[in-house]
């Protein structure tokens, strides 16, 4: 009742005092800027009518006070339930509202921060508030009587949302911080100055292993996410200046709105192809569907940042006829825009996202059919009991993990979480920048463009044809009689092949009407294909196709770069050179840094093993052994004379020069220990923490999960959080599933990753180098 | 909760033509204007009364896009019942029925029901498919027929309920081998002991997700 009353106390009210103030960081850089200028006046005071008054009014209002002229951000200042008070974005009308209704009382305190991302971009076009046509005051003054009742039902449902999400708050966040205090990343997010390690004098990124390694551990600072996420995401050509990457960075702009202009134009015109009705079609439908819980996303479907998004995906899907749109691009490409702030960026960020992706969406399903596998082995290995549970329930094939597999888990944690966990993610893979630019389209669509439409578009004219197309090519009963060539647990499509896969298939689905499933449900079809799979990956190992990815040891290379003293040592990094007040300035601005390093091929891990070797060495991890415990990994001895050969053969055989790290948490803590003696002793002692027999069975960091085995195990750590309470609940299939769907945006994501980088860091131990050189 | 029968549903059709809102509807008795599209397969359970029996529905909700089918095609083996749905106010969606139909009934078991639903009733001013048209495609093709409205709830319950009743009676006519799990149909783990004529006493139809 108190809510109701306050609501309305709130819509009586006609008037609400600001208060805002520029922050102080604020203006000790425009006074370092341009010391000139007199630092504007400390406070503003003015009323508003929050009935009337929308983000975009505040917006200008502020732009106007202040006189400024970039872009800012507004924070107001609320009180939590202790009455401690702090700052809270406010972005958005949603934002506005929740602030005048809470915090507005005696009056709303706001802060003002520009950001300094836009002073570094001379030359830029910057639309600011100021610029945008004034919102027309009068017209809202004007509201007739049945706008402001949808006005109050929709505040009245927002007010609502917001209590109740309140009203569950303190036992959960309690829990919560329990949880994440004990799972705290072993280190803090990567803040501005640490970030500025990484950088020599120019700029440079000069040490990209570093900075993914410590972006593994423990995130980053999300006011720096829009720079160091370009660097991840493999958007810079190695060795750029930062004054390079700027230029890129406008040209790759440039190129953006050229894109997306060309079809814009011709909608305009009225020329709209096939292909692009379907396309636009799909993705207006799917984006008005994409994060809108999400206060960038929210409010009307007229939201601006909704229509970037479109934006956005319409101009990849038009440029990438292969892949076109396929849904779940949405989901991925959302972060960006949100991170950036920006639309060109999102764009470059989200084709460098997609260069590693695309396999995802094709149409024939064999990039997520392998990762079902992958997923499946690993459930089976470390695991095997939930697994023989899960099989037993026929949920063994593990569709239910379908979505995390597709979207890299993005939904699965609160859109804040998925991005430390995407960012984690991104930064556990090796560097792969781009050889000159990253290419903003495939083909470039335009009026004459002849380009084949993508399959997708031209298959909608006949989707049946499609159908019979894909179940020759991939279906699941294609799987079923003609087992797909497994290498070390990599499907292969075998061109080669396909005239007596498809005689085979034949004779099951010519006859498509008495066609009666083996099994009695596709579960179990599944599941014999998994059961193939492993057989083929037990027993053909040694057949493996050659690797596309190399994987450095890290004891190793931690080693070699001790005795080479790695190239990482040619170039100095400005530690303490930026320390002045004007060269922080400029780096403070840098808005557009790059990815670089020296060639691709000579980068290396700058690794030694840690304490942590010495808390594992001696002990391996077992198949056959890991039987009953999902976190207590069952260990035994390892065969020292297995390992002595395998040792000695890596060692004479590997290059010095290999390159690749996945990125893990032993190679990260190593600085403070004597790397040397410490690498060294466990080494040479020949107890290295690895078994070969795992090794075996599972596929190598190269292949996992087609060369992403972190998001492997972040899903397997996400099924096997689960298992005790889906065995105590003998949940079956529809059950469990359910369950997972529930989760959708719940996970915890730092237990998740805590759990998940221990794991990971197991497996990576698992000495994948000397296993190579063995198949090779 | 123990239940007489289990049947396994899917839901099929174009993307937005509001499958998921059906789901919702009639598992949770709600309507979420703002909801994620449907990556894959999302899951679902209520239970249902027929007959004074308890009938657990377990309902697999597709993703609409085409491209998910090399992944998702599977789910229509082991179906007791699929509700195609099409979207009134959008004729493209109904024009694309006989591929999903094919499609449906290629990968299904033979005896499998499907209800055909016109979704949206309630955007009567928008509407582009006529009613008749719905109906007329339905007996073409043997299917049975409903509009409803996943806003309002019109017709969802009976919609889901319906399609139940169908199967029911086919299992009731010895069509259905209950005994084979393809065909979407699980006798419940109590009642495959007793005799097949004892009623369930308890009464009502109830809702809720997972049992």
């Amino acid at each position: 009742m108190t809510t109701s009353a306050g609501i309305l106390a709130f819509h009586t009210r006609e008037a609400v005092k600001v208060k805002a103030r520029v922050s102080a960081a604020t203006l000790h850089r425009r006074s370092q800027l341009a010391p000139s200028d007199p630092p504007p006046a400390e406070w503003r005071r003015f009323s508003v009518d929050p009935q009337i008054t929308t983000f975009e009014v505040l917006q200008n209002l502020l732009a106007k006070a202040f006189d400024i002229k970039g872009d800012f951000t507004i924070h107001y200042l609320a009180k939590d339930d202790e009455g401690k008070e702090t700052y809270l974005g406010l972005l958005s009308d949603w934002d506005l509202d929740a602030a005048f209704l809470s915090s507005s009382m005696p009056c709303l305190n706001l802060l003002i921060d520009l950001k300094p991302f836009d002073e570094g971009l001379e030359g830029w076009d910057v639309i600011t508030p100021a610029d945008l046509v004034k919102p027309p005051l009068v017209s809202h003054v004007r509201n007739n009587a049945q706008q402001t009742g949808n006005f109050l039902m929709q505040q009245m449902e927002r007010t609502l949302k917001s209590f109740s999400k309140v009203l569950r708050g303190p036992e959960l966040s309690g829990y919560l911080n329990g949880v994440t205090e004990r799972y705290r990343a072993s280190k803090p997010p990567m803040s501005r100055r640490e970030w500025q390690n990484f950088l020599d004098c120019e700029g440079r990124l000069i040490q990209p292993q570093e900075l993914r390694r410590s972006v593994f551990r423990g995130g980053i600072e999300p006011s720096l996410r829009n720079i160091v996420w370009k660097h991840v995401l493999n958007v810079y050509p190695d060795d750029y200046t930062k004054d390079q990457r700027i230029q890129y960075l406008k040209r790759q702009s440039n190129e953006y709105y050229k894109l997306k202009a060309t079809w814009t134009d011709m909608q305009k015109q009225g020329i709209v192809t096939e292909e692009m009705q379907y396309i636009m079609n799909m993705v207006s439908k799917d984006v008005l569907r994409t994060d809108r819980t999400h206060r960038f996303y929210a409010g009307s479907d007229d939201n601006k940042n909704v229509a970037k998004l479109y934006y956005i995906l319409t101009t990849f899907a038009l440029n990438h006829p292969s892949v076109s749109y396929c849904q779940g691009m949405s989901d991925l490409a959302s972060p960006m825009l949100v991170t950036m702030n920006d639309e060109a960026q999102a764009y470059i960020c989200f084709v460098a996202l997609m260069q590693r992706l695309k396999p995802n969406f094709n149409i024939n399903g064999l990039a997520i059919t392998e990762k079902f596998a992958h997923l499946s082995l690993l459930l089976q290995h470390y695991d095997p009991e939930f697994f023989e549970y899960l099989k037993m329930n026929g949920a063994d094939d593990l569709l239910y993990c379908y979505r995390w597999l597709l979207l890299e888990l993005k939904r699965e944690f609160s859109f804040d979480d998925a991005l430390c966990m995407l960012e984690v993610l991104w930064s556990s893979l090796p560097p792969s920048p781009p050889e000159k630019e990253l290419p903003l389209y495939e083909i470039r669509f335009g009026k004459d463009s002849a380009h084949p439409q993508s399959p997708r578009v031209l298959t909608r004219e006949n989707p049946y044809t499609k159908v019979r197309r894909i179940r020759k090519q991939s279906s699941s009963s294609s799987l079923l009689c003609g087992t797909p060539k497994v290498h070390n647990g990599v499907i292969v499509n075998e061109p080669d092949n396909d005239e007596s896969r498809r005689s085979s298939l034949n004779e099951i689905t010519d006859d498509s009407q008495d066609y009666n499933p083996i099994s009695d449900s596709i579960a179990h079809e599944l599941r014999m294909d998994l059961e193939n799979l492993n057989k083929t990956v037990l027993g053909n190992t040694k057949d493996a196709t050659p690797q596309q990815f190399t994987f450095d040891n890290i004891i190793e290379e931690g080693n070699t770069l001790l005795e080479n003293d790695g190239p990482w040592k040619q170039r100095k990094t400005c530690q303490g050179f930026c320390g002045t007040p004007d060269e922080q300035c400029e780096l403070d601005f840098d808005s557009v840094e790059g990815e670089t390093t020296q060639n691709h091929g000579s980068r290396r891990n700058l690794s030694c093993q840690s304490s942590l070797d010495r808390r594992r060495s001696g002990s391996s991890t077992s198949a056959s052994t890991s039987a009953s415990s999902h976190s207590d990994l069952v260990q035994e001895k390892a065969d020292d004379s297995d390992y002595e050969d395998d040792h000695h053969a890596y060692r004479s055989k590997a290059p010095p020069t290999r390159s690749e790290g996945y990125c893990s948490e032993a190679t990260l803590s190593s600085k403070e220990v004597s790397c040397q003696e410490d690498s060294r002793s466990v080494l040479d002692s020949g107890v290295l923490d690895f078994s070969r027999k795992s090794r075996s069975l599972l596929p190598p960091p190269g292949q996992l999960g087609g060369s992403n085995p972190f998001m492997m195990f972040l899903c397997l750590t996400l099924l096997l959080q689960h298992r005790d309470v889906i065995i105590r609940k003998r949940m079956d299939y529809n059950e469990l599933a359910m369950h997972f769907d529930k989760m959708v945006r719940k996970h915890n994501v730092h237990k998740v990753l805590h759990e998940t980088r221990i794991r990971f860091e197991e497996y990576l131990r698992l000495g994948w180098e000397a296993s190579w050189e063995e198949l090779v | 909760m123990s239940y007489a029968y289990l049947f396994k549903y899917i839901i099929i059709g174009d993307t937005g033509v509001g499958k998921s809102c059906l789901l919702l509807q009639f598992t949770d008795k709600r309507f979420q204007p703002v909801h994620d599209l449907t990556i894959g397969v999302e899951f679902g359970a209520r239970m249902i009364t027929i007959e004074k029996k308890q009938i657990k529905l377990q309902i697999w909700d597709t993703a609409g896009q085409e491209a998910f089918r090399s992944i998702t095609r599977s789910y229509y083996r082991g179906a007791a019942g699929a509700l195609l749905v099409y979207d009134i106010t959008r004729r493209d969606t109904f024009n694309h029925l006989t591929t999903w139909l094919e499609d449906a009934r290629q990968h299904s078991n033979s005896n499998m029901v499907i209800m055909l639903i016109g979704n949206k009733s309630d955007l009567e001013g928008r509407r582009e498919v006529k009613k008749e048209e719905g109906e007329a495609f339905a007996q073409e093709h043997g299917l049975v027929f409903m509009e409803t409205s996943a806003k309002t709830a019109d017709n969802v319950e009976d919609a889901f309920i319906n399609t139940a009743k169908e199967i029911y009676d086919k299992i009731q006519d010895g069509v259905f081998d209950i005994n084979n799990e393809a065909n979407g149909i699980k006798i419940g783990p109590q009642q495959a002991n007793t005799s097949p004529g004892g009623g369930n006493p308890s009464g009502n139809t109830q809702s809720g997700g997972c049992c």
